[in-house]
């Protein structure tokens, strides 16, 4: 037997070539071939009842129709058959056009010859030729000067919009460093503005709390992102704190920036049995027995512990500003 | 010649006089494209991305990006009265008095989603091929920068409406940025003009959601699919397929009315989608207030695997002389997503130095003739789910009843364990399919069929495959591994001597096959009969 | 807060989570708001009025018997189940209709 491709014994793994191409019924039957003619006409007239439905949904539908759909639940009509008409109206119309391709385009198949990618030697000899006469032409390597100092402007000619882009923003300065926490400013409730005395907060509640602010100064979301406080009960004796942070707490409440010092989301979960604050973002989760520590998750840092105490009306404020900065951390954090 | 005819010549003239383009034409025209599904999974990628651009731009004639104060007006009752962004309250009025306004959101989101999982489909299809070796590294690389930046696109796009879950994700991403080393802190406050949230970021991700970044993608898939267009699409093994040709279609008339149709269907699915699936309904999460928040809060699914990583991240930081360097944020956030993107840019030069192969390849690989490429995607994809899985570890464990501190320890270890495991199995998941494959070609399929020989013996019957199925199932190369050596023959120590070492050892990883049969085998085999 | 962005629930760690509030009587939400049922907080009158406390039943029974706006609700939780639905649904019905498109008709 013979083993090259070389007379008529092809060897037993060698390319057949392309297989025979099998007819397909409308390439035949004439009669086949006006059914599928037929069926991609009724494809396209399907397009155009979309449409006709679009149309209809559109000035005819009543915006606050509601009906009922399986699987939906009460459904806006107006809003359901406006998509269902765009729908069907996009669909049918490929569905047509691929069934017409597959059914009575030609599907021969036919080949087409690859080049190789590289050129041809000639070709890349005369690129290099031309490249190297060209830039002797330029002359930049007979001339450092111009070379020299064509660097120097196109390099500096950068600052330009660099600079422009100054400003884009404040400089931090020390910023974030600072809240609106200030000794003897107010607790106050939020949502409500209310000032809060020990009394009104029960042993396993939470409050969210902002700064007082004065009638003439409005709160933006800059400040909460900075500000917002959780005010926490617990009985006193549960409190795991050294003496300075136990001084910090009245009675039993303590005082934690509501900013998570991973990054940044509002700690809003808090687990009156386990007395865990759960930030729900990445899951860090912080004791409130043990001035916020964090025991899982990524966090890396407490949450800043207000000083809190009463004033003379007794209302709560603040004994002090936090003492680090709140919310995630930056280079220069002096994190303790 | 008809009336019609006369019109079409006197058009075609008019355009060449000033184009000369007949002869393009007709080659273009022709251009033949081999038909396989998985060569429409770029298709829609592409379509999806006109879907983006024609609903887009319907968002933007009611989208207003400010950030100032207004009271809601609009006709959503319980939001009526309450503060909020003009971006948010836009949003609802898109939603809600403009007619067809929430369809057109949510055909928008849900293309963005279908976008990105397609291209994520396309690449895999493209990476278990090898359709990335020479000569296609460039399109390549086009290709996970287009994958970056879709990611990026969709996030700041989602983030537009100001709404309070992709608020938080915005936060989020500040305290990434915020956590860079010495520019961190500038950074971040040139970006959102001052501290977070400020009032200029969502007109400015506008900027960069609707121009810069449609620019930069327009002008990347236009180079992606004129490097396809002109270095001509890849084809599968097959009878007549070679190296050295392409078979397939014509553009003209099959292909313009498949692939053309395709856009239709593709489109048509997605508006589907935006009727009847809600996506995104931003009436309930309300606007972004820094202090407020709810459990369960995910990024869209693309960016899932990246909340995953931050999540799993150990609590480290350095702090020292006052100043902070967060690992916790800066490993999942930024260096190891690097390190992935990186890598997968460089991919198709990390195997050609391991495999030695320096040849063009037009004809794709089954997967299971590359195990040890096969085995890395698989392991790359583990680690992507396992990220992933975490990245919504919360909701998880409200459905599946389970613990997210279980859930996320699961996902420490599994991240590391998982990947290497799936590797070795998977290697030799292949190698068992090649041997599979080996027995099919030399000795035939087994039919099942039992017959009883005249001596008593019995045999099952088998059936040989047609000369189509054998050259498929052998068409492939096998190369062996590249051996550079220690020291020549003189005892010239070789110059690049422990890169060369580490060298050959990854090729011959890389090269072990199951050895596929050689005609001699065949004819060995007819022999016997 | 701790029920989701759309009160259908959230996790807590070890396994805990809040349950849903749909479907909840009003009488009852007020009652866990008011005395801190299990690890749930205690939202005292004081700090949370009786005022405030009705506005979130308010918006919690609103949100219950609010109808599919956009269409079908998927469970309300969110991206996670958006991409899960473009994965299977979306990428899922593309792909069958590709393999349809490329097979040799009869």
């Amino acid at each position: 037997m013979s083993t090259e491709n070389t007379g008529k014994e092809l060897a037993p793994l060698a390319d057949p070539g392309l297989p025979e191409h099998v007819h397909r019924k409308a390439d035949v039957d004439p009669r086949a071939a006006q059914r599928a003619e037929r069926q991609v006409g009724i494809l396209f007239l399907l397009s155009v009842v979309g449409t006709l439905l679009f149309v209809y949904a559109y000035v005819g539908i009543d915006e606050d129709l509601f009906v009922f759909v399986p699987v939906m639940g009460n459904t806006n009509a107006h809003q359901l058959f406006l998509g269902l008409g765009l729908a069907m109206a996009l669909f049918f119309i490929g569905m047509a056009a691929v069934h017409w391709a597959k059914t009575l385009m030609p599907d021969h198949e036919v080949i087409d010859q690859r080049k190789e990618q590289r050129s041809k030697n000639e070709d890349r000899e005369d690129f290099v030729t031309t490249v190297k006469e060209r830039s002797a032409e330029a002359g930049l390597g007979r001339r450092p000067f111009i070379k020299r100092t064509m660097g120097l402007a196109l390099g500096l000619v950068g600052i330009s919009p660099i600079l422009l882009l100054r400003d884009l923003g404040p400089l931090p300065g020390n910023d974030l460093n600072e809240t609106n926490w200030k000794a003897g400013t107010r607790l106050v409730t939020d949502p409500g503005d209310r000032p809060i005395k020990p009394s009104d907060l029960e042993v396993g509640g939470v409050v969210q709390v902002q700064p007082e602010f004065p009638p003439n100064k409005e709160r933006h979301l800059d400040d909460i992102a900075q500000d917002s406080l959780l005010l926490i009960r617990i009985r006193p004796e549960e409190f795991n704190l050294d003496p300075e942070r136990l001084s910090w707490t009245y009675e039993g409440i303590i005082a934690f920036s509501k900013i998570c010092s991973h990054m940044g989301c509002a700690v809003a979960l808090y687990e009156q049995t386990t007395k865990h604050l759960l930030c729900p973002c990445h899951q860090s989760t912080f004791d409130v027995t043990r001035a916020a520590k964090v025991i899982f998750g990524p966090a890396a840092r407490p949450l800043p512990q207000l000083p809190i105490t009463v004033d003379n009306e007794g209302y709560l404020v603040a004994k002090a500003p936090f003492n680090e900065a709140v919310g995630p951390s930056f280079w220069g954090r002096d994190s303790k | 010649m008809s009336a019609r005819e006369r019109v079409a010549g006197q058009v075609a003239n008019y355009v060449d006089e000033r184009t000369g383009s007949a002869k393009w034409l007709k080659k273009t025209l022709t251009k033949v494209f081999p038909d396989h599904w998985s060569f429409m999974l770029g298709e829609i990628v592409l379509y999806s991305f006109i879907i983006l651009l024609l609903s887009g731009t319907f968002l933007t004639f009611w989208f207003d990006p400010s950030m100032r104060e207004v009271e809601y007006e609009g006709s959503y009752e319980p939001l009526s009265g309450l503060k909020m962004s003009a971006a948010y309250a836009s949003t609802l009025h898109i939603s809600f008095d403009v007619r067809g306004g929430l369809l057109m959101r949510q055909i928008h989101h849900w293309a963005a989603l279908i976008f990105m999982a397609a291209m994520v489909a396309h690449l895999m299809r493209v990476f278990f091929t090898g359709a990335f070796r020479k000569p296609r590294e460039f399109n390549w690389i086009i290709g996970v920068g287009l994958l970056t930046l879709g990611i990026v696109e969709g996030f700041l796009g989602y983030s537009l409406p100001d709404d309070l879950l992709s608020g938080t994700g915005i936060r989020i991403a500040e305290a990434i940025i915020q956590a860079i080393p010495v520019v961190g802190s500038y950074l971040s406050y040139f970006i959102f003009g001052g501290a977070f949230p400020g009032e200029m970021f969502i007109q400015r991700i506008y900027t960069v959601h609707i121009l810069l970044l449609p620019g930069i993608f327009l002008a990347l898939i236009t180079a992606h699919l004129m490097l396809v267009w002109y270095q001509k699409h890849t084809q599968y093994p097959g009878p007549g397929r070679t190296e050295k040709n392409v078979v397939g279609y014509p553009l003209m008339p099959v292909y313009m009315a498949k692939a053309g149709g395709f856009f239709f269907i593709v489109f048509g699915v997605t508006a589907f989608l935006g009727a009847v699936a809600s996506i995104n309904p931003v009436w309930i999460y309300g606007p972004y207030n820094p202090g407020q928040i709810g459990a369960g809060s995910q990024p869209d699914w693309y960016m899932g695997w990246l909340d995953g990583l931050v999540r799993m991240a150990p609590p480290i930081e350095t702090h020292a002389f006052g100043y902070t360097i967060s690992w916790n944020i800066l490993i999942p956030g930024l260096i190891i997503p690097g390190i992935i993107f990186t890598g997968m840019a460089l991919y198709p030069f990390i195997e050609s130095w391991m495999s030695g192969d320096k040849r063009e390849h037009h004809i794709l690989d089954r997967p299971r003739n590359a195990p040890n490429r096969t085995a890395l995607g698989a392991m790359s994809i583990t680690f992507m789910l396992v990220t992933l899985i975490n990245g919504g570890n919360d909701l998880l464990a409200t459905h599946f009843d389970l613990s997210i501190n279980q859930i996320m320890w699961f996902s420490r270890i599994g991240v590391i364990v998982l990947p290497p495991l799936v590797f070795v199995i998977t290697k030799r998941i292949c190698l068992s399919l090649q041997r599979a494959d080996r027995e099919l070609v030399l000795h035939g399929r087994e039919t099942g069929r039992l017959v009883m020989l005249p001596h008593g013996e019995f045999i099952e019957v088998h059936e040989p495959l047609t000369r189509e199925k054998l050259f498929t199932l052998t068409q492939h190369e096998q190369p062996a591994a590249i051996e550079p050596v220690a020291s020549d023959e003189n005892g010239v120590r070789n110059p690049k001597g422990a890169k060369a070492k580490l060298q050959a050892r990854l090729s011959r990883a890389h090269s072990e096959q199951v050895a596929k049969p050689s005609s001699k085998e065949m004819l060995e085999i007819e022999d016997h009969h | 807060m701790c029920h989701n962005l759309a009160g259908q629930g959230g996790a807590l760690t070890q396994g805990k989570y809040a349950p849903t509030v749909m479907g909840v009587e009003p009488r009852h939400i007020y009652e866990a708001m008011l005395t801190g049922p299990q690890a749930m907080p205690v939202f005292a009158d004081t700090t949370l009025t009786p005022q405030e406390k009705l506005s979130v039943i308010k918006w919690i029974k609103h949100a219950e018997n609010e109808p599919a706006l956009g269409g079908a609700a998927l469970g309300r939780v969110g991206p996670v189940t958006e991409g899960l639905l473009a994965w299977t649904l979306g990428l899922g019905l593309l792909i069958g209709i590709a393999v349809w498109l490329t097979t040799k008709a009869r």
